[in-house]
């Protein structure tokens, strides 16, 4: 698997479209493109998918002032076509970063646990995000739910997860890598559970509260 | 799918399940101060009424203990349902408790006074509580093979529950309602095999991704879990009531063990691609778990080409013990602390100091409690399988230890409450830079030097 990079200091011209689209398709399945805008992609990303949707994967890796860096994956597999799948990998994913980042901390490797806690933070809260800005609402409405239905708990949830994100930042940033890696494990658990019941319950609600619309919303969450 | 009044509970009020998980180990103290007392008398013979005493204080006292305690917990998470009525468990777990003390009593004083009011207790308070269980696995949404096997269990804790009472009855009353050499065999195939061994595999298949980022059981091994086990609950009756023949055991015999067979490789294998390479207590039980799996079917292998009936015993007791209290021990340390930590400190993490999980319960004595039961088994088998009456002795004393650790283990974790205002120092260990909260009058300090077990 090999890595390429791509910096485009114009994020929404036509121009950094075409040379995004030309070194994705340069790609092999499987192989990657490191993507550093100079502003949040969002127009970007939106364009890309209407040209190559169901064969990548967008996988915000950093923000830092402004500038975003974006890991895009050419599938060798064809992409999640409903909600579940959609957001089921984006779990996976999130797991992934999740261990690398504490088996960093348990290691003391503290540049390595700052990097890929980073990386971790932000697709939790972007993951966060699509849920509740991108389908929390709408389902609300369309079962009828006022608030009352599955989403109060998850939104709850999300709460605390992002409660636990912050002090994993304080300790990180103190330096304290043995608090850090035992806040860690308190933050796995909670997050886990959560998974499991979006996963077990409310996605496949998703699924079928949105049938028929899987494609549109997906292009619209990939750009969070 | 069902969506109807579909709201994702939080789940029951934390004392229910508690009650359980903290009644369980006291059981485990129970059985093997009994053990210890009597010796190897209770390890002649699998059918002596004081062997079935003790077998019954730790499948009812300790695993059926536990497992309804997991099911209350776990449904709202597999099925976004809750278990209803949990509330009434304040009433039904004691009158269970005391159906299992009386049960046990009434066998090894032989005394039918103890024996009836008990078998009434057992038949008040399991049948209400299945019923609630079966109730919501109903509700709930899905159709996972863990979900199947969840709901299998379920029906096999039915037969089994409905044949022990009339074997119960039928011991005190000196009457036999139904053929026992046919009706003893299949209350143990559908206890251990269908019972115990459906819920661990359902429970299983659902938490060992969750708790270590392991990779989901594959849908072929599920539903060969699911199908071996399914087989064996029909097969056992069918060939138990219809042939005589001791060789037509085999048939379920052998689907239990594929299952077991399939459930623990398939376990191991998940185990070892896992994402989360860091080790704890938790997942050293699993582990340890899964190999008392491996020696169980060993020893089923020994049972059925020896007719010596030291390796039925033996076999029983690794199952019971080396498989699935070992399972269950891990599943209790790390549950435990997290149900704590969820119901009276998650709301206001990143708000005040709140423990961490192994502040809740320090991992050295979770280690510690670890190592005792694993000696425990050891013992247990090697007494099982020699006889000796010493050895039997000391095994039992060391299975209590490894409950009592356990039981002051959890109960430790419990201790912990939020403090009721945000004014005090930091606390040890505590989750937030901001001042702790300690108002010692009503609050465990945290990591403080009150703690039962620093």
């Amino acid at each position: 698997m090999t890595s390429q990079h791509l910096q485009l200091d114009a994020a929404h011209s036509d121009e950094s479209l075409g040379r995004l689209s030309s070194a994705f398709a340069a790609l092999a399945p499987g192989d990657t493109l490191i993507l550093e805008t100079l502003a949040h992609p969002r127009k970007l990303t939106r364009r890309f998918s209407e040209a190559a949707w169901g064969q990548f994967d967008w996988i915000p890796l950093a923000e830092s002032g402004g500038r975003w860096r974006v890991e895009v994956r050419k599938r060798d597999t064809p992409g999640p076509a409903c909600i579940s799948a959609f957001l089921g990998e984006d779990h996976r994913r999130c797991d992934g970063f999740y261990a690398e980042a504490e088996e960093a901390a348990r290691a003391n490797d503290a540049a390595r646990a700052a990097e890929r806690f980073a990386r971790f933070e932000l697709c939790l809260l972007r993951h966060m995000a699509m849920e509740e800005e991108g389908l929390f609402g709408e389902l609300d409405k369309r079962m009828g739910f006022a608030g009352e239905g599955p989403t109060s708990l998850m939104r709850e949830e999300h709460e605390q997860l992002r409660g636990l994100l912050a002090r994993l930042r304080d300790r990180l940033e103190a330096g304290d890598l043995v608090s850090f890696a035992d806040v860690c494990e308190t933050l796995l658990l909670l997050m886990e559970q959560h998974n499991m019941k979006e996963e077990e319950v409310l996605y496949p609600l998703m699924d079928e509260a949105f049938a028929g619309e899987e494609e549109a919303l997906l292009k619209q969450l990939v750009t969070f | 799918m069902r969506t109807a009044g579909l709201r994702l509970d939080r789940g029951p009020q934390l004392d229910v399940p508690l009650r359980y998980f903290l009644t369980a180990p006291l059981f485990g103290v129970a059985a093997g101060l009994l053990l210890s007392w009597r010796g190897a008398a209770l390890l002649r013979t699998p059918w002596h009424p004081h062997t079935i005493a003790l077998a019954h204080l730790v499948t009812l006292g300790v695993l059926t203990m536990v497992m309804l305690g997991a099911l209350h917990q776990i449904l709202p998470v597999v099925v976004g349902a809750e278990v209803p009525g949990a509330r009434w468990s304040r009433l039904l777990h004691p009158l269970f408790s005391l159906g299992v003390l009386g049960l046990a009593g009434g066998l090894l004083l032989d005394s039918p006074r103890l024996l009836l009011p008990a078998l009434l207790l057992l038949a008040g308070s399991l049948l209400p509580l299945l019923a609630q269980v079966g109730v919501g696995l109903l509700r709930g949404a899905g159709h996972s093979p863990a979900l199947q096997l969840l709901r299998l269990a379920l029906l096999a804790c039915a037969g089994t529950v409905a044949l022990g009472l009339l074997f119960g009855l039928g011991h005190a009353l000196g009457r036999w309602p139904l053929p026992r050499q046919a009706g003893l065999p299949l209350h143990v195939f559908w206890s251990l095999g269908g019972w115990v061994g459906a819920l661990i595999a359902g429970v299983g298949m659902t938490v060992l991704p969750m708790f270590y980022l392991a990779p989901p059981f594959s849908r072929g091994a599920a539903l060969a879990i699911l199908t071996a086990l399914a087989a064996m609950l029909v097969a056992a009756p069918a060939v138990l009531f219809v042939t005589d023949g001791r060789a037509w055991l085999l048939l379920p015999l052998a689907c239990g063990a594929a299952a077991l067979a399939v459930f623990s490789g398939e376990a191991w294998r998940i185990l070892r691609a896992r994402r989360r390479k860091l080790s704890d207590v938790s997942l050293r039980y699993w582990q340890g778990g899964l190999a008392g799996a491996w020696l169980t079917l060993a020893l089923a292998v020994a049972a059925v080409l020896s007719p010596d009936p030291r390796w039925v015993l033996a076999f029983g007791v690794v199952y019971l013990t080396g498989f699935a209290d070992a399972v269950l021990n891990g599943m209790l340390t790390r549950i435990v602390p997290f149900l704590v930590w969820m119901r009276r400190f998650s709301h206001v993490a990143g708000k005040t100091p709140v423990p961490l999980l192994r502040g809740l319960l320090p991992p050295r004595h979770a280690a510690r409690q670890q190592v005792c039961h694993g000696a425990a088994v050891l013992l247990l088998a090697a007494a099982a399988l020699t006889g000796a009456d010493l050895l039997t002795r000391v095994a039992g004393l060391a299975f209590a230890l490894a409950n009592g650790y356990l039981w002051a283990n959890l109960w430790h974790a419990t201790r912990f409450r939020p403090a009721p205002t945000p004014h005090a120092g930091p606390a040890q260990g505590a989750l937030g830079a901001g001042p702790a909260a300690g108002d010692s009058r009503h609050q465990v300090p945290v990591g403080g030097p009150d703690s039962v077990l620093d």
